[in-house]
């Protein structure tokens, strides 16, 4: 295991004292079993396929006033920043690329996870998760345009409550389209964790957890994540952990389809918003600037009646 | 305007379809089918480009399509089939480097994309095979002598050696009854000299994660019995991976080598673990064929579905791949009855998907993907049996006459 030096890691050994709580001990069944209760509702109320409603807060300067652009995600716990910044040279490299590269990096923020601390350093889960929103992203944005030339997208999880991945996609969307990236469509991205015959439209951390334990019988378990370019009906990228059969996944395709359908709306909303917003104060800005004009004019005005007369 | 041009001397297969714009409209509805990308792509694969060069209809199309403005340096070309239907919209993209799993410095000709495209188009590629036929593999389990378990796959010019090592390790507290397993793989400079230094690390990287999640559930292999004292003491498999040389196909060559050399990891017996005033004190039998073997049957083997124009091929060679900007990689439980002996007339389990994954720049239609998730599971059962039979007759040589062998690589 890699360390990071420079910094102080503490013992190595530390655990989080949750292990030893009651919580912590539940066997897979009695987990299982919580996940739903005698409505068949959520643990946070929710229907199997209701979705966390998306309440979204998207800005150019005022979430990251440093990035080209950025956006900021949010679906109940569930809580992201992700920041573009411009192309710049790919560094390190001899050859000419033809297509521009985004390079994406995903970072869990250290006291972001409720199980246990994440270190410092980039761990395995961090990188396959920074290749999957590479994979996604790519086939969106219109890479051609900025031939030897890569964009910089850094992705954090300020807090994990499931489906991070998928809203991690969501945002560096959003983020793109707000640094003027030129993209062939908006991308979305949704999540659901399989666990028998039950399927959970994006999932909370626990319902994910549950969703990769392996059982004790043969059933289906798993989670999958899919993001589309909706307008052209594409799939970017599908990714898919656990064991399930070939119905399920069938069955799996077809929800995770609308449920990214179902974001577009939202998602345009916000890009409206944010471009209204910009003309605003473009308008705002031209509008100072005729009248900074105009009053210089007439003060010219003035000093040259002053000068004619004197 | 549709204006026929003439045949080619392929066969007459592709006759060009100019499109002016007013028929833009029309042709979108059957481009939104299936219109798998990679968008950025600007090659065409034609034979004749200067006569099949289309121009005009290109931002227009797009445009329309995706409700996008764009810039007008991308050339789009339609070719269409006798059925004067469009087929398809041929992209290809020259930066080969990002396509993930594709073998570096391979440089094809225009002309030679087209003829693979075409070949694909009517089940008959160029090799002769048919597009769910595998080329014939090359297997051998037990050739490093230092690791517990060894097994060197070739396929075509793919060639792949593993060897697992086991050492001792302390459960994961989340799990305290299972062991442990790793993925390494290793990109050596004597496949292509571009993996040199760090430069195959993207690729090796991306197979390790593949592995790492085909093998997550305990449906795909069972942890629990590389236990020794819950809590405590579990064997960790290391199952380090190196690439030789790649001839197109790595994913598929790396899960079979791995499933072959699991099959023939040997783990020593522990005869006594003694609790020592909380240390374990673990004592292993001094023989080194006293040892036990893994049931591995249920492990997953990853098949590669290579989508070429509209159709998906199985175990594409090199050359195809560069022809492909997606495809889609499935991972399928093994069969477990195939591997004990005699085990073939029980009933079979239907395999079940352990990852799914997607490689290379472009995208595809939710269609395309159903389809090449069934195509994989059938490729996978048949490739499965297959290895099994391979591997049950590679063990019962080697029980009754003793294996001379100077170097495994012959």
């Amino acid at each position: 295991m890699p360390q990071d030096y420079r910094r102080f890691n503490g013992p190595e050994d530390s655990v989080s004292y949750k292990r030893f709580t009651k919580d912590y001990l539940k066997p897979y069944n009695i987990l299982n079993d919580e996940l739903l209760n005698a409505k068949e509702l959520r643990q946070d109320g929710r229907a199997l396929t209701e979705a966390r409603s998306m309440c979204m807060f998207f800005a150019t300067t005022q979430v990251v006033s440093q990035a080209k652009g950025s956006a900021y995600v949010e679906r109940d716990k569930t809580k992201i920043i992700c920041s573009v910044f411009d192309p710049r040279e790919i560094p390190h490299q001899n050859e000419f690329s033809q297509l521009g590269q985004i390079y994406c990096e995903v970072k869990f923020a250290t006291f972001s996870c409720p199980r246990k601390r994440r270190p410092h350093a980039p761990d395995a889960e961090e990188k396959a998760l920074s290749v999957a929103l590479r994979k996604a992203l790519e086939p969106a944005v219109c890479r051609h345009l900025f031939p030897n030339y890569q964009v910089d997208v850094f992705v954090y999880i300020l807090e994990h409550d499931g489906a991070c991945l998928s809203n991690a996609i969501n945002a560096a969307g959003l983020a793109l389209a707000d640094a003027a990236v030129p993209m062939y469509d908006v991308i979305t991205a949704s999540t659901i964790a399989v666990v028998g015959d039950k399927i959970f439209v994006d999932p909370t951390e626990s319902e994910e957890y549950v969703a990769l334990t392996s059982p004790e019988t043969n059933i289906n378990h798993g989670v999958i994540i899919l993001s589309m370019l909706p307008e052209l009906k594409q799939i970017s990228d599908f990714t898919h952990i656990g064991s399930m059969d070939a119905e399920c996944i069938t069955n799996a395709m077809d929800i995770l389809e609308k449920e990214c359908i179902k974001i577009v709306p939202h998602v345009q909303k916000v890009i409206v918003a944010n471009l209204v917003k910009g003309f605003e104060e473009r308008k705002k800005l031209e509008k100072e600037a005729a009248e900074r004009e105009q009053l210089l004019n007439t003060k010219m005005e003035e000093w040259k009646k002053l000068l004619n007369a004197g | 305007m549709v204006q026929q041009l003439p045949t080619s001397n392929k066969g007459g297969s592709s006759l060009l379809v100019q499109v002016q714009y007013d028929q833009v409209k029309e042709k979108c509805d059957l481009l939104s089918k299936d219109f798998d990308t990679g968008l950025e792509s600007v090659e065409f694969c034609n034979k004749n480009i200067s006569r099949f060069n289309l121009v005009g209809i290109e931002a227009i199309l797009i445009r329309v399509i995706c409700g996008l403005v764009l810039q007008n340096t991308v050339n789009y070309n339609i070719y269409k089939g006798q059925t004067n239907k469009c087929q398809n919209i041929n992209v290809l993209t020259p930066d080969r480097r990002r396509l993930t799993f594709v073998m570096a410095g391979l440089l094809l000709s225009p002309t030679e994309k087209v003829f693979i495209v075409h070949g694909v188009q009517d089940d008959y590629r160029s090799d002769g095979r048919s597009n769910i036929d595998y080329r014939p593999m090359e297997l051998e389990t037990d050739v490093v002598s230092h690791a517990s378990g060894s097994a060197r796959l070739r396929l075509a010019n793919t060639d792949v050696l593993v060897g697992v090592k086991t050492e001792i390790d302390i459960p994961s507290p989340d799990k305290p009854n299972e062991g442990k397993i790793e993925f390494f793989v290793d990109c050596s400079a004597n496949a292509t000299p571009e993996f040199e230094g760090r430069g195959g690390e993207q690729l090796a990287l991306g197979i390790s994660n593949l592995l790492q999640r085909a093998y997550h559930s305990s449906q795909a292999l069972d942890l629990k019995q590389l236990c020794i004292f819950e809590g405590k003491q579990c064997w960790k498999l290391y199952v380090d991976i190196l690439i030789l040389e790649c001839g197109g196909n790595l994913c598929d060559a790396v899960s079979l080598a791995v499933k072959a050399a699991l099959f023939n990891t040997r783990i020593p017996f522990v005869k006594a673990a003694l609790m020592d005033g909380g240390n374990v004190d673990l004592q292993l039998s001094d023989d080194p064929y006293d040892s036990k073997l893994l049931n591995v049957g249920s492990a997953p083997l990853l098949v590669t579905l290579c989508k070429i124009g509209d159709k998906c091929v199985v175990d594409p060679s090199a050359e195809e791949e560069s022809c492909s900007v997606i495809s889609v990689i499935v991972g399928i439980t093994g069969i477990p009855n195939c591997y004990c002996d005699g085990g073939d007339s029980l009933e079979e389990k239907e395999g079940k998907f352990t990852t799914i994954d997607m490689s290379g720049p472009g995208s595809l239609a939710p269609k395309t993907l159903k389809n090449a998730v069934s195509q994989g599971i059938i490729a996978a059962k048949l490739l499965d049996k297959a290895l099994a039979k391979a591997l049950l007759r590679e063990r019962q040589e080697n029980v009754t006459l003793k294996k001379h062998s100077y170097g495994f690589l012959k």
